[in-house]
């Protein structure tokens, strides 16, 4: 029996129908056929019964339970990248300590200035002997802080010959080496004279490893809750092997690992923000003394600072994202307000750092975080015409 | 003209992610501050994904036991490779990419027998509420949908679970099995067909 041209030509459309019943499911048809498909299946009865059970199908397979966690499956994960990590930690140290010599060799040929880098690297890739050196902070400070931040800006040449003059503590001989950063043309003239870009990365190091030396200051001086304490002992320890990495990744993955640097940075200083965001300043360190330490913060307004522009937006997007939610809400909006500023956010997590060492009676370990903090805070005063005193008050919690 | 059939799906990747960490932050986030070395953002992951990695990988390799073994390596692997986590790429795709690799190595090293004894469901504790007659039901669709999707080859198990439990796109479903959204979507059209056919009886209304 032969079937009538309707027929024919319903099955041939039931057919097309069936075909896309799975796009159209997934709403992947353009807008015309998936019109075709509904007028179809609003007058197809058997058409509409596979559609639905097919649609049945796709729920009730996501609606199946996942079953129970695997004990333990989190535990020897995390402790197989603890060991992961510390085997590569120390993996990259006797590399850095290869390395830095190898750098240092070739710093010596390059000039008088080379001479000293190659001092420098020694110092520091032996660091873990923590050689103390009792000569020489106070005058490479007050040689750096006449006109300058400490250790920020100084030419790089100045540091290398006081840093060989005077020796210093690894700690403070750290922090000035963050100077280096800030004089880019002179870091790029000796690496490129030593044709070894690894010195660029090598340099690097020391931005991170000044923080981690920081961090390690406030963990030691300030006596706050023991939660607060493993948090910033944990930063340090954590900058600590990615400056580790940095010193030693290849110069392609450069890029890369600062970025993950700057991203654990903003990070980590979040953290830090949110932890303390329901104690209060004044419960972080108590018996701070306010008064002094707005006196402080308002001497000590400084310049800003002089990073990259595409690092600080980086790192600005992802404060912005993580950190407003810490804040109280007058900061939180001079700040939000100012999205195109890049220092947005730079002034509660030093201030943060500087009360504690305020409380702890360390004034002078204090100071370049209190300007930090100010450079912040004065930014956000001159782009928003508030007074500092107001963008003061409403940082500090009242008791 | 509306729409017969309008989209009653759940976001269920979301819940997954979501419901045993309420904090929002990006899978993409806690990448980063993995490869920072902060191994609570490993944990954080390994709690959103873990149990949706051994599901899969279960339904590969189709033996529970190796599925224990290859969800740990995948989150090994993810350490160990974070740095080749790039832009681009949700952070999901990149891990199921491992965690399908690292099966069918498996499948290949192993010689597992296809098609034996699928990841058995029904020996898990029901986690949905309903009434003992409900769990029934939906233990028995969960055995019959696991010797039914046994019984498809791998590139069409793949997409099929991929689609459907993790809902990702046909073009994220091609990056991960290696091939072109055309053919994730033609292989998505037979293995509903498959399943459709072999499941008529629990789909009924």
């Amino acid at each position: 029996m032969s079937r009538s041209p309707e027929n024919s030509s319903r099955e041939r459309s039931c057919r097309a129908v069936q075909r896309r019943g799975s796009a159209y499911l997934d709403d992947r048809l353009d807008a015309e056929t998936r019109r075709c498909v509904a007028r179809h299946l609003r007058g197809c009865v058997e058409c509409a019964d596979r559609f639905r059970a097919m649609r049945r199908l796709s729920q009730q397979v996501r609606g199946l339970p996942l079953g129970e966690p695997t004990r333990g499956l989190s535990d020897r994960v995390v402790t197989a990248f603890e060991a992961w990590r510390g085997r590569r930690v120390a993996q990259l140290g006797r590399r850095r300590r290869v390395v830095g010599w190898a750098a240092a060799a070739v710093a010596v040929a390059v000039s008088g200035a080379g001479w000293s880098i190659g001092y420098l690297m020694g110092i520091e890739t032996e660091r873990g002997r923590r050689t103390e050196f009792a000569l020489g902070v106070d005058s490479l400070v007050a040689a750096a802080s006449s006109e300058h931040e400490p250790g920020v800006g100084l030419p790089a040449a100045t540091v290398f010959e006081l840093c060989r003059q005077t020796g210093v503590d690894p700690g403070r001989f750290a922090r000035a080496a963050r100077g280096l950063l800030g004089d880019v043309a002179v870091i790029e003239s000796i690496a490129a004279r030593a044709r070894r870009p690894l010195l660029a990365v090598q340099l690097s190091y020391f931005d991170l490893q000044a923080q981690a030396e920081q961090l390690e200051q406030v963990f030691e001086a300030v006596p706050c809750e023991a939660v607060q304490v493993q948090q910033l002992h944990g930063i340090a320890r954590l900058i600590g092997d990615l400056a580790g990495a940095l010193a030693t990744a290849d110069t392609a993955d450069l890029a890369a690992w600062r970025q993950g640097a700057l991203i654990h940075q903003v990070v980590t200083e979040a953290r830090v923000l949110q932890r303390v965001r329901g104690l209060g300043l004044r419960r972080l360190a108590p018996g701070v003394d306010r008064a002094r330490l707005q006196r402080a913060l308002a001497e000590h307004a400084v310049g800003l600072d002089d990073h990259s522009r595409a690092e600080l937006i980086t790192l600005i997007e992802l404060k912005n994202a993580v950190v407003s939610e810490c804040l109280d809400e007058p900061i939180r909006r001079a700040y939000t307000e100012r999205e195109g500023e890049l220092r947005v956010f730079r002034g509660p997590a030093q201030l943060l750092f500087a009360a504690a060492f305020v409380d702890a009676g360390l004034e002078g370990a204090a100071e370049p975080f209190l300007k930090s903090a100010s450079a912040g805070l004065v930014a956000v005063e001159q782009a928003e015409r508030r007074p500092l005193q107001s963008l003061l008050d409403a940082m500090f919690v009242a008791d | 003209m509306a729409d017969p059939f309008p989209s009653t799906s759940t976001n269920l990747r979301l819940l997954q992610s979501e419901a045993d960490d309420p904090v929002a932050v990006s899978d993409e986030r806690l990448a980063a501050e993995l490869l920072a070395g902060d191994a609570c953002a490993l944990e954080r992951l390994i709690g959103r994904y873990g149990l949706r990695v051994r599901a899969y990988v279960g339904r590969l390799v189709q033996d529970p036991g190796w599925a224990d073994d290859i969800t740990q390596e995948v989150f090994v692997r993810v350490f160990e490779r974070i740095h080749q986590f790039g832009d681009g790429f949700r952070f999901s795709v990149w891990l199921f990419r491992i965690a399908r690799n690292l099966a069918l190595d498996l499948v290949r090293r192993e010689q597992l027998r296809q098609g034996s004894c699928a990841l058995d469901l029904s020996a898990l504790p029901a986690t949905a509420a309903g009434s003992p007659a409900a769990i029934a039901v939906g233990r028995e669709f969960a055995m019959a949908f696991d010797r039914a999707l046994a019984r498809l080859s791998e590139p069409f198990r793949s997409v099929f679970l991929l689609r459907e439990r993790e809902q990702m796109t046909y073009e994220e479903i091609a990056d991960i099995v290696g091939t072109s959204a055309k053919t994730v979507s033609s292989r998505l059209h037979r293995a509903r067909q498959h399943l459709q056919e072999a499941l008529a009886r629990h789909l009924e209304p």
